[in-house]
Order: structure tokens, then C-alpha cells, then sequence
């Protein structure tokens, strides 16, 4: 009998245990910190690759002259077939270059529209000051452009999968079409 | 010994009368004639009939289901705030699962009462390949409401869907696998099943039953049009590794850069139809009989499981526009086969709770013939065994039973577009107008519905 009495509070102590043991928390984690959560492209790969890439430019004879050049960005074109969104890639070495303060950017395709329609909008004399807005004709086009791609081979069997990354950069003369920089970097991530 | 006799008879009534009354619930009518009034209703393009005949179901342990289905009448009749929000409760509903899946590999265990009376007692959670086109209709449902950023954040939910469920399932085959020590059931053990009906070529050459090309498409359409290639390239790849002979012809990633350029002032549209004919397959009830015990006391037990039907001949769909070289692709989705797949990946589950409860019902049968000198108890108890031996046939029926797809530039104007699914046909006047234009199409018996929107 005594034996039987245990048993709810046996039961009561199995099912606190249970939700103890469930409850989750929230941690703020180190955004720089090695992140392995899935085998997907992700946080950790994208530092690594935007840090070496920046690292490779701030050291290549173009920046090294001194002469602050002019860059636009294009899209690192996703050849893989992972949902890998690039502009961050390609931000975060702009970020990057532009902190050193070595090269200048200009607005890339992507921000055309939004530049566009700013001039536009300055140029109504009926809102704004036309002394001191903005004038049309006075951008400038860049010296250089920066493009690349970045592949995959993904393979895989029961146990293992295996997926390469490669990344390749360029900075192309825009009058010249000379090939001024290029690097390239790899990634490989194992889950087995 | 007296009283615990009685005690134990009352438990056994208590029992007894439990699923006795269960007899008259929802667990035990079939899914199908629930819904007939429903998909009878669709089918004769009564969508207000159709709806308020929804209405009567019951939602307490269906929620998702009822949702499901809702949202999908109410896509049909254009009514996207309703839809939408049908939809949205039945994702916070798979959204709660996502968040059990990603952390706990146990959640393969299932309700009790699926192991004591019958699967349909426990609480609809979807098949897999329901979540990621319920998704997929959040997405469109934002693209016809002109929400453009929020079509986007639903694209990228499906994505991150098909990840959960990859890991999760993946997890589970290796739970399964370290858990199963006895004796593994196959169809094969089980004569009376039509295990044909889940075997053909169109499902084996499934990756899996949850991954849809439609889903992946539309993201590479959506990314495209968001100007983002490095989005849309890989929406177009994976749709294609999916179903390559469907979409071959269809315009993709290896032309991305070329429509991505395209002038802005140009007159053309970029036209996405998408045209679903019929609806998702029924399931039924198939009864199997299983030996359980040895010798003597040896007993046949009805266990059940769920069937479909043979699949019907595939009727010859098609889509053109007049003047114009519209390419479409009939195949893109084939929910029939990604229905039965479903169902064959989860038959070792199925077969081991329908064992586990069969096993549990002869138990207390025999318990009963123990406490009753008369039989009458044991003789009900295993009659209200057999009553209530169903299998589970929900699944989301109004879900079409197959998706093509077609896509062109076009240039803008009126423009006849002739559609045919199987002896019926059907012209649309469309004026195909914007930069570029998502139409979208469903054939349920005589009825079409179509649903329109164009971006600037």
C-alpha cells in the first residue's frame, strides 16, 4: 500500500522533469561566433568569405596606389541551387572597403531607381532651393566594377553529405575591360 | 475479490460505452461524405454553397483541416482577405508543429487514443507536403493581394519549411530505426492491401513527398521580380532538379540575365499562369485482417489502414493563347502521386500503431471473458473493437489533383487563352496587361475559376 502512494507523486515529479527539461531559453550569442546549425550556406560562411575577399582587394595594387578608385557592385551571381541571398556578400565587403576608406563606390543598378527619382525629386523648383539641390548630369560613373559568382558540388550518400563552395571575385577596368583583381575562396562543410 | 471484480466490470462498461458513443462521432464517419456536399457544391461553381456547407463541419479536433479547406474555398471565390486568414490559422498551427519538429525528435509518438480506438482520433497535423503548399497559397494569396515584400516572407517560409521537415523526418528514420527491434511489417505481410495503388513510377521518381517544383518556381518568379537573381536562380535549379522533362521548356535560370535585362518601358508582360485541374485523391478505410497470438489462442483482429483508390488515367490537359507561343507544362505538381508517397512513407508507422492496437483490443477482450462468466461483455467489447477499427482518411481534398504551368513574355492586350482538361474545355478572354502578370486557373468538374493580378 505504502508503495501505491508513491505513485502520483512519482508521476507529479516524472512530468515536472519532462517540462523542466523541455523549457526552453533565449541567449544573445556571438555574432561572429562559428555557426554550424545546419549544413547550409550561412552566417559563418558569409563572414568568412566577405573577410578574405576585403582582406585580398585592401592588398592588391589597385588600392595600394593609392588613388581611392571609384566602384560600382554588381551581383555575385548564385550559380548553386541554395537559396543564397549575395547582397550580403558583396555588402558586407563594401562595408568593408569603404571603412578603410581605399576605394569610393558609386550607386550600383540595383540603387539607380531610388538615385533617379531623388534628383528627380530635387529638381522641382517648387519645394526645393534649386541653388543648393542637387544637379542632374554630375554623377560619376565608376573606374572599376566588382563581380563574381559562387558554385557548388553538393554530394552525398547515406551517411554523408559534402558540400564545396567556391567563390570568385574580379574588378574589371570599365574603359579597358582589363581583369585587375581576381581571388578566389573555397568553403567545405561535412555533416555526417 | 468481490468488489475488484465489480470495479473492473465498471471500468470495462465505462469503456465500453466510451466507444460506444464514439461510434456516432466524427472519428468514425468518413472524411469523403463529410465533405461531399462541399466539393459537390465547387464542383457545380456554387462557391456561397459550398462554403456555408464548410460551415457545418465540425472544427474542434480538425482546426487545420477545416482551415485548410476553408481557405481554399474562399482563394476560389476571390475573396483573398478571407482566404488569408483561414490560412494563417491553419499555419500557426503547422508553425506550432515546426517549432516541436525542430527541437524533438519524440514527436513520432502520437495521441493515445490513436492506439486505443482509432488514427482518426488524433488531432489532424497535415501531411508534409500539405504544409509546404499551404505555404505556397500564403504566397499567392499575398501575390493577388498586390503584397509584394509579404509574398516574399512567404516564399522564404516554404523554404525554411522544407528544411524543418527534411531534418525532422530525417531524425525520426533514425529514431524509428534504433527503436525497432521486433519484427518490421510491410505491405507485403498484409495480402487484402492494395499495395499497387501506392506503386508506380510517377511516385518513385518523387525525391521525396513534400518538395513541389510549383513552390520553388514561384520563388524564382517572385525573387525575379524583386530583382533579385541570386534569389531566383536557385528557385528556378531546384524547381527544374524536381521536375526536369516538366520544365525544361519553361523559361528559367538559364536565361534569368537576359529577362533581368529586359527594358523597363518595353511593351511586353511577363505572363505566369498557373492552371490546376480536379481535386486531391480520397482516401478510404481497407480492412486487414492480422493473426495476433499463437496456437490456441490465436485470434484474427480487423486492423485497419488507409487506401487509395487506383489512380485514374490521366486525362490530357492544355493551355494556348492565341498568337502567341505561351509554352505550358502539364506536370509541374502531381498531388495525386505526392499523396500516395505520403502515404507509403508513413504505412510502417501506421502498421505498427494498427498492430500495437489491435493488440490492446484482444487484450481487453480477453480480460473481459475473464471478469464475465456470460461472454456478453468480451462479445461487445470486441464488437465495439471492430466498429471503431477505422483508419485515418482525412487529408486536405480540395487541394487540386495535379498543376501545369505556363510562361511567356507577352505583349500586352486582349488575348484568348484556350484551356482543355480531359473532354472539357474552356476559352478565356485575358487582358494581359502590367510589367508582368500572375494568372491563375482551377478546373473542378464543370466549373473554372480564375484569378487574376498585374504589376507595374
Amino acid at each position: 500500500m505504502l508503495k501505491t502512494a508513491y505513485f502520483p507523486l512519482v508521476a507529479l515529479l516524472m512530468v515536472v522533469s519532462v517540462i523542466v527539461g523541455c523549457s526552453k531559453s533565449v541567449r544573445y550569442g556571438d555574432p561572429k561566433g562559428v555557426e554550424t546549425v545546419t549544413i547550409e550556406f550561412g552566417s559563418t560562411d558569409l563572414q568568412s568569405i566577405a573577410e578574405q575577399m576585403t582582406r585580398s582587394i585592401l592588398t592588391s595594387p589597385l588600392v595600394v596606389e593609392g588613388k581611392r578608385p571609384l566602384i560600382t557592385v554588381q551581383d555575385v551571381e548564385n550559380l548553386t541551387s541554395e537559396y543564397i541571398d549575395t547582397r550580403g556578400i558583396t555588402d558586407s565587403i563594401r562595408t568593408e572597403l569603404a571603412r578603410s576608406g581605399v576605394v569610393r563606390f558609386v550607386v550600383d543598378e540595383d540603387a539607380m531607381a531610388q538615385q533617379i527619382s531623388e534628383l528627380d525629386r530635387q529638381a522641382d523648383d517648387e519645394y526645393y532651393d534649386q541653388e543648393v539641390a542637387a544637379p542632374k548630369g554630375e554623377m560619376v560613373g565608376a573606374a572599376y566594377r566588382l563581380e563574381g559568382n559562387i558554385r557548388s558540388i553538393v554530394k552525398q550518400n547515406s551517411d554523408i553529405r559534402d558540400v564545396y563552395y567556391k567563390v570568385n571575385l574580379q574588378v574589371w577596368d570599365i574603359r579597358t575591360g582589363i581583369l585587375e583583381w581576381s581571388d578566389e575562396t573555397e568553403i567545405r562543410k561535412v555533416l555526417e | 475479490m468481490g468488489v475488484v471484480r465489480s470495479l473492473a466490470r465498471g471500468c470495462y462498461l465505462a469503456c465500453l460505452i466510451f466507444t460506444i458513443n464514439l461510434t456516432g462521432c466524427q472519428s468514425l464517419s468518413r472524411y469523403e461524405s463529410r465533405l461531399s456536399d462541399v466539393s459537390e457544391a465547387l464542383s457545380q461553381g456554387n462557391l456561397e454553397k459550398a462554403i456555408d456547407a464548410h460551415g457545418y463541419l465540425s472544427s474542434n479536433d480538425d482546426t487545420l483541416l477545416y482551415h485548410l479547406e476553408l481557405g481554399e474555398l474562399y482563394w476560389l471565390q476571390g475573396d483573398y482577405e478571407q482566404a488569408l486568414r483561414s490560412w494563417l490559422i491553419a499555419n500557426k498551427i503547422v508553425t506550432s508543429w515546426e517549432s516541436l519538429a525542430r527541437l524533438d525528435s519524440s514527436l513520432v509518438i502520437q495521441d493515445v487514443g490513436s492506439v486505443l480506438i482509432n488514427d482518426k482520433i488524433k488531432t489532424y497535423q497535415g501531411y508534409d507536403f500539405e504544409k509546404v503548399m499551404l505555404a505556397s497559397r500564403i504566397a499567392l494569396t499575398h501575390l493577388m493581394m498586390k503584397d509584394m515584400p509579404s509574398a516574399r516572407v512567404a516564399i522564404k517560409a516554404t523554404h525554411e519549411r522544407e528544411a524543418v521537415i527534411e531534418n525532422f523526418r530525417s531524425r525520426q528514420r533514425q529514431h524509428l530505426q534504433a527503436e525497432q527491434t521486433e519484427k518490421n511489417y510491410s505491405l507485403l505481410d498484409f495480402p487484402d492491401y492494395p499495395a499497387d495503388t501506392l506503386e508506380s513510377t510517377d511516385i518513385s521518381n518523387l525525391r521525396n513527398s513534400y518538395e513541389n517544383a510549383l513552390s520553388h518556381y514561384l520563388a524564382g518568379f517572385v525573387y525575379e521580380q524583386l530583382g533579385e537573381p541570386s534569389l531566383a536562380a536557385p528557385g528556378y535549379r531546384k524547381a527544374a532538379e524536381l521536375r526536369p522533362k516538366a520544365l525544361d521548356l519553361l523559361p528559367g535560370a538559364k536565361t534569368l540575365n537576359t529577362r533581368m535585362s529586359r527594358a523597363k518601358v518595353d511593351d511586353s508582360t511577363d505572363l505566369l499562369v498557373i492552371f490546376e485541374h480536379g481535386l486531391a485523391p480520397v482516401k478510404k478505410s481497407i480492412e486487414i485482417a492480422l493473426l495476433i497470438g499463437q496456437g490456441g489462442d490465436a485470434t484474427y483482429v480487423p486492423f485497419s489502414a488507409p487506401a487509395y483508390n487506383a489512380p485514374q488515367v490521366t486525362e490530357d490537359v492544355g493551355l494556348t493563347m492565341r498568337e502567341s507561343s505561351l509554352q505550358f507544362s502539364s506536370d509541374v505538381v502531381d498531388i495525386d502521386a505526392m499523396s500516395r508517397r505520403a502515404l507509403k512513407d508513413e504505412m510502417p508507422t501506421i502498421i505498427a500503431r494498427g498492430i500495437l492496437r489491435s493488440g490492446v483490443k484482444v487484450a481487453m477482450q480477453n480480460a473481459a471473458d475473464e471478469l464475465d462468466d456470460s461472454g456478453l461483455m468480451g462479445g461487445l467489447i470486441g464488437l465495439a473493437g471492430v466498429v471503431t477499427e477505422l483508419a485515418d482518411d482525412r487529408s486536405w481534398r480540395l487541394l487540386p489533383r495535379n498543376i501545369g504551368i505556363a510562361r511567356q513574355l507577352i505583349t500586352r492586350g486582349t488575348r484568348t487563352l484556350e484551356l482543355r482538361s480531359g473532354s472539357r474545355s474552356h476559352s478565356l478572354e485575358v487582358l494581359v496587361t502590367g510589367r508582368f502578370m500572375l494568372l491563375f486557373v482551377r478546373q473542378v468538374g464543370s466549373q473554372w475559376y480564375v484569378n487574376q493580378v498585374s504589376f507595374n
